[in-house]
């Protein structure tokens, strides 16, 4: 199904937009949070997500709250929430499939 | 300190192979301190470094070397993360890490970024210099510039092809980027495009030689002048500020409004123009008549010597011989590739143009 402003959430685009969940992060604090979350089976390459963050920022998922030196604090947007709702609804969607079809 | 200058241009197809050759350069003692028009580096003790090339999506299209203020936010990002950097250049920031791990790991992220890049890359570096030649070619082709064309036929050749053959290259740069960014799952893997430095400076050398060989020195002299100026406004510009656009178009339009004038000061010059000529067309006096034996572009010379002594208006033929007088009685008497011109009577003409 596609997205508001993206085709396709990646999982690793999936994890960043769960970071905000429970607050604004940095981009140290997202990679970490990942790692702990998926017990480093899934691991964000800096590179990549400066890419996302910047990608995310511009179609308004998350707002930059704080810029303290080089470091640039984000939290999630309501339009952010909701894409993150639509995706958790996706997944269980996909779930429920694989569940009823074996 | 030791130091080090490698002349090449890196792309972004080569980042992977650029990646490892900087690795073992470092493993050698060789440090990459900056890139500019090349590749410096400092020598130092030999060290197992894992270096990373970050794709700048925040640089400047127009002006490379321009330190826009996304291309710091990448950089703080990236240094908070641990990596600590090198240097930048164009659409590159060079970094040194703690392991290999990459800087990117989502293809299907890193696969737009790495099109936008190559996009950036394609119009800084190649569609924008062919324009600059494009427009030197039409330029060669304006009456103004003419007199930049009274070279030897060998010489000539040798610069319209060399500038056929830099846009040829250009060109196939572009189609190679264009089937790059035609696949559709393209991945920072999928560059496999090696890393030789020797190959730009063994393109420098043959083309050197051959200039050498072919053209004028005054040519030469001129065309390494304009470089030099060129070169050293670029340099000095990057020293002193390559964080404000605006300040550095400013800088940039007073270089170019330097070699513009410079170039305009040797073209006009009648010095430059009688040398070359002399050089070019072999060229006597003899008994207050100034001979040449033409060479190469024979009909544009004539017409050049004739409008220099404005005799155009006053036209006759005798034995096969053009004679072209004005009324300070200047003649210009021309049979075949001979062009004869002084206060010639009708005996000294025929003496000189139909005895050889």
């Amino acid at each position: 199904m596609a997205k508001q402003q993206f085709e396709l959430l990646t999982e690793t685009m999936f994890y960043v937009l769960m970071a905000f969940l429970n607050g604004e992060k940095c981009g140290i604090e997202i990679a970490d949070y990942i790692a702990e979350v998926t017990k480093g089976r899934v691991s964000v390459g800096p590179g990549t997500l400066y890419t996302i963050l910047g990608k995310y920022e511009k179609a308004g998922y998350i707002i930059e709250t704080k810029v303290a030196g080089r470091k640039r604090t984000y939290a999630l947007s309501p339009i952010g929430k909701e894409a993150y709702q639509t995706e958790v609804r996706r997944l269980k969607q996909v779930l429920e499939d694989v569940e009823r079809m074996g | 300190m030791k130091r080090k200058f490698i002349l090449k241009r890196v792309k972004v197809r080569q980042i992977n192979a650029f990646e490892q050759y900087l690795n073992n350069m470092a493993k050698q003692g060789w440090l990459l301190k900056k890139m500019r028009w090349g590749l410096y580096f400092e020598k130092s003790l030999p060290q197992d470094l894992h270096y990373h090339v970050a794709l700048d999506l925040g640089s400047s299209v127009v002006d490379p070397n321009l330190e826009t203020v996304k291309s710091q936010e990448q950089k703080d990002f990236l240094v908070d993360f641990g990596y600590q950097y090198v240097c930048q250049s164009g659409v590159f920031q060079v970094y040194v890490g703690d392991d290999k791990q990459s800087l990117y790991n989502d293809e299907y992220v890193d696969s737009k970024a790495l099109k936008r890049v190559l996009l950036k890359e394609m119009f800084s570096n190649d569609i924008y210099p062919l324009g600059l030649w494009l427009l030197l070619v039409i330029m060669t082709f304006l009456n103004k510039y003419q007199q930049l064309m009274i070279l030897k036929n060998n010489a000539l050749i040798f610069l319209y092809s060399f500038v056929a053959i830099v846009m040829i290259f250009i060109a196939g740069e572009i189609l190679v980027t264009i089937k790059l960014l035609n696949n559709q799952e393209l991945k920072l893997s999928d560059l496999k495009s090696k890393f030789n430095q020797k190959a730009d400076i063994a393109v420098l050398l043959i083309s050197g030689a051959i200039a050498i060989a072919l053209l004028p020195i005054q040519l030469l002299l001129f065309g390494f002048l304009l470089i030099g100026l060129i070169y050293l406004g670029m340099f000095m510009i990057n020293e002193v500020e390559r964080q404000d656009p605006i300040k550095r178009f400013a800088l940039m339009l007073i270089v170019s409004s330097i070699v513009l004038m410079t170039t305009a000061l040797v073209l006009n010059g009648n010095v430059f123009i009688d040398d070359a000529l002399s050089i070019l067309i072999d060229y006597e006096t003899k008994e207050n008549i100034d001979i040449y034996e033409l060479k190469g572009l024979d009909n544009y010379i004539k017409d050049l010597i004739i409008e220099c002594n404005e005799v155009k208006d006053n036209k006759e033929i005798i034995n096969g011989i053009e004679i072209y007088r004005n009324e300070d009685n200047i003649t210009v008497a021309i049979k075949n590739n001979r062009v004869i011109v002084g206060e010639l009577d009708e005996q000294t003409i025929v003496k000189e143009l139909t005895e050889k």
